[in-house]
């Protein structure tokens, strides 16, 4: 009474094997010289951008009233959407107290690189429908790009220092506002205030993604970098009348004299562009290094017989779940087109990272980036 | 003297068939090639038939391997076994009632939350929970396993329990029986059970088991002297 | 220059003090223990890395630190012989030995290196021995600085950060763990970096042998 036992393949949905076996479903792409995300190896996604007219520097931007977004990209690409936001506010800095009276006295910090650079704290928020604390993803996201704007030098030191104009009201209660970089063009203004204290701008970028697939620094980096490029930060004055106020006091028989504080106001109309350092502008492309399972290769046909498969391969611009799910060891390139890097990053897991992989990541990065300057 | 080996190091056994693994070697599931995954001495065996290899090394956390004899603690009771934990935070090991001598289904064992154990381990995979018996399986009798009334527990590293369990040349427990009476039972876990009549001669006793893992045999006989001489002249 | 003591810490299963030039760490390694359900992976070893700051409580710096630890063990650890076990490595930093609010390299490498000890001493599977070492890149001709003191680094013009996977005794170079660098390179200097890294990991690993072996003789002291 032996029963035969039938054994039948199992076949599942597109969709169910790259969840249950990502691996395989990636080896069987890969096999046929594509990848789950239907591009060839080293093929970029296209990146649609636009400001978005968040801004309120922007000409045609769609809310100007209580709007205080300073630059703004949206960045489309695939399925997932990045909208950047820089927003930013004016700090006092603390100058030593003899410099005082001298002229501060700004030049290239020899000994500490990072000193003359400024720095952007970015907020990154991937956006999965649910409210909390940031998740670590965020967070290391978040720390990498601030360290990759701080050391890059993309944003220099000098043009975040606030050169601070003076409203004053004339005898018929009619206010002008001067600036003193605008003056030696008039010529015929009145005494020029020489400030005795130092104020610089601070820039936030909030990142938001949406519909995350894949990996995001690369996309967030692209959108910020977007996003400063079109910033416009407003200018900044003090009132004439309480420029420089000193009220002296005594107390207990010793005398003294305090300044008042006074507020310093960002002009609504004026803006001026952020002047970034371009030579150090560079964009982000991301690679995967993956070994090629010899067992799981589909069955060649006899004609496009090859008889020499790589052994691993080198993927551009990781998209989906499956693609990131199966890939261990990736590269990550921030350089501008001619090849002035700025950030590298290459993580081995399981996949041997070799030196011809790297060369050939840097080679196509860099063509990347220069076809990105140019959406620019 | 057997050569030291550290991970990412090759085993001296190349070329070999029938090779068998021991602790502390992996065979990579992939390449099915041998690695050593700890540090310590690499120890090759070999016999007509085939060559054993492992690494001896040293680490404070047990992981239950079938065969070995434990000191447990038992920390939970449910309606057929015992929750036992062998090592603290690790994943508890089960002792089934059904495991004692003379057991069924009327005839429970008596133990309590909080009392100590000696058993050895007769399930032991990585998948699943591992589980311990107080009985010879194979004769179904008493071999001594079993609850472990009073005494107190030392903690010490694993390869001085080894030492002490399977060294019958380390000199260490008779040096210590001439100077006191007291019963022992050594967990393989890390765990070593003394019991003595008298608190101070278990006190010395469990200080020179612990003292004596970092220094040499011929040292051993003076860390004892001197262990007992303070506490036996310490008045109550 | 690099010096390390193993077994400091009484209450975990391995643990080591490491002094790389200005920075010292120390690292503790608990495991394979009981995960919370949450952190439970069903085939294989889970992670859970704990960096401390030298001062203050911990930001996203340190958080950032954690991932990059975690990049590089994950991959040389045995973690399919621990299926549904955790292993916790926590480090706190003692000497910075570098501005910590730019730069974090010499913590990063002195954090793998100390984890690569503490692993080993607490008896977790490795399938492979790694070794990390800080660079940085001086001045106009570009002078290659392996394990630069606080001056140079913050004087140079592109910093570094390469853990390697190595066996064969520790002379055969696996696979790149981690390759990280920030400021301003080309490909060709940063090739060189890897070139003189690669150099430097490997005299690394010489010295955590070292202490691997001096371990492995105080724990065998009947021997």
């Amino acid at each position: 009474m032996a029963e035969s036992v039938e054994i039948r393949p199992m076949t599942f949905h597109r969709e169910v094997l790259a969840r249950i076996a990502p691996d395989l479903y990636m080896q069987r792409h890969l096999s046929l010289g594509l990848r789950p995300s239907l591009r060839a190896f080293e093929e970029f996604r296209n990146v649609e951008i636009s400001d978005g007219r968040l801004s309120c520097a922007s000409e045609d931007s769609i809310n100007r009233e209580g709007n205080n977004i300073l630059g703004s990209n949206v960045l489309k690409c695939g399925k997932t959407m990045v909208i950047t936001s820089i927003t930013g506010g004016v700090v006092e800095e603390n100058i030593p107290v003899k410099s005082e009276e001298n002229e501060i006295v700004e030049s290239y910090n020899e000994t500490d690189r990072a000193a003359n650079f400024g720095q952007v704290y970015p907020v990154v928020e991937v956006e999965r429908g649910r409210v909390g604390a940031p998740t670590d993803e965020e967070m290391t996201l978040s720390q990498r790009i601030y360290n990759c704007i701080l050391h890059s030098g993309l944003v220099p030191k000098t043009a975040l220092d606030v050169a601070v104009g003076v409203r004053s009201t004339d005898a018929e209660g009619k206010t002008t506002i001067t600036y003193s970089d605008e003056q030696e063009a008039d010529g015929a203004l009145p005494t020029t205030f020489k400030f005795r204290r130092k104020w610089t701008y601070t820039l936030y970028a909030k990142i938001q993604v949406f519909s995350r697939d894949g990996p995001l620094f690369e996309l967030c980096w692209n959108s910020l970098l977007y996003a400063l490029a079109n910033t416009k930060i407003p200018r900044a004055f003090v009132d004439e009348r309480t420029t420089d106020l000193k009220i002296p006091i005594s107390m207990r028989g010793r005398s003294a004299a305090i300044r008042e504080t006074f507020d310093i106001i960002c002009d609504p109309t004026s803006f001026l562009p952020l002047r970034l350092n371009t030579s150090n502008k560079a964009f982000a492309s991301n690679f995967a290094v993956i070994d090629l399972d010899p067992e799981v290769q589909l069955p060649k046909d006899d004609d496009d017989m090859q008889d020499s498969m790589p052994s691993s391969v080198l993927l551009a611009d990781i998209q989906g779940e499956a693609e990131e799910a199966s890939v261990t060891s990736t590269i990550s390139v921030v350089t501008d087109g001619v090849g002035n890097l700025k950030h590298f990053k290459a993580v081995g897991g399981s996949s041997k990272i070799t030196m011809d992989m790297m060369r050939n990541s840097i080679k196509l990065a860099k063509l990347r980036a220069s076809d990105l300057d140019r959406k620019c | 003297m057997d050569s030291l080996i550290i991970p990412g190091d090759n085993f001296h056994v190349e070329g070999r068939e029938n090779v068998i693994l021991g602790p502390g070697a992996y065979c990579d599931p992939k390449s099915q090639q041998f690695q050593p995954v700890n540090a310590g001495f690499e120890v090759v065996k070999e016999s007509k038939k085939n060559v054993s290899v492992h690494v001896e090394y040293n680490s404070k956390r047990y992981v239950p391997a079938v065969g070995d004899l434990v000191v447990g603690l038992i920390t939970g009771s449910y309606s057929d076994s015992y929750r036992v934990s062998l090592e603290s935070f690790s994943t508890p090991v089960t002792l089934s009632y059904m495991a004692f001598p003379n057991a069924s289904k009327k005839n429970r064992p008596t133990l309590k939350v909080g009392d100590l154990v000696y058993a050895r381990v007769s399930k032991a995979d990585k998948e699943l929970e591992a589980e311990i018996e107080c009985v010879d399986s194979t004769t179904g009798k008493d071999a001594g396993f079993g609850l472990l009334e009073g005494g107190t527990v030392v903690d010490v590293s694993l390869a001085y329990c080894r030492e002490l369990a399977f060294n019958p040349d380390y000199a260490l427990l008779p040096l210590l029986a001439k100077t006191a009476q007291f019963e022992v039972a050594i967990g393989i876990n890390g765990k070593i059970w003394i019991k003595c009549d008298d608190v101070r001669h278990a006190l010395a006793c469990k200080k020179s088991i612990v003292d004596c893992q970092h220094y040499t045999p011929s040292e051993h006989k003076s860390i004892i002297t001197k262990n007992f001489k303070k506490l036996l002249n310490s008045t109550d | 220059m690099l010096s390390a003591q193993t077994g400091i810490l009484e209450q975990v299963d391995g643990s080591c003090k490491l002094q790389c030039g200005e920075t010292t760490v120390i690292c503790s390694v608990t495991g394979p223990i009981e995960p919370k359900a949450r952190q439970e992976l069903p085939a294989q070893l889970a992670l859970e890395i704990v960096v401390r700051p030298c001062r203050g409580v911990p930001s996203t710096r340190e958080k950032l630190l954690e991932d990059q630890v975690r990049g590089v063990i994950t991959p040389v650890l045995a973690r399919y012989l621990y299926p549904r076990q955790l292993a916790q490595v926590c480090f706190q930093i003692l000497e910075s030995g570098e501005p910590e609010e730019n730069y974090s390299v010499k913590e990063l490498s002195a954090c793998i290196n100390a984890a690569f000890v503490a692993i080993v001493d607490a008896g977790i599977g490795l399938k492979f021995s790694f070794a990390s070492v800080p660079l940085s890149v001086l001045g106009e001709d570009e002078q290659i600085c392996v394990d630069p003191s606080q001056t140079d680094l913050i004087k140079s013009s592109s910093t570094h950060v390469l853990a390697l996977q190595l066996a064969a005794g520790g002379q055969k170079v696996e696979n790149i763990l981690l390759f990280e660098s920030y400021g301003d390179f080309t490909e060709k200097s940063m090739l060189q970096v890897l070139q003189s890294g690669e150099k430097a990991c490997v005299e690394t690993a010489l010295e955590l042998r070292k202490v691997i072996q001096h371990k492995i003789q105080q724990d065998f002291v009947w021997r």
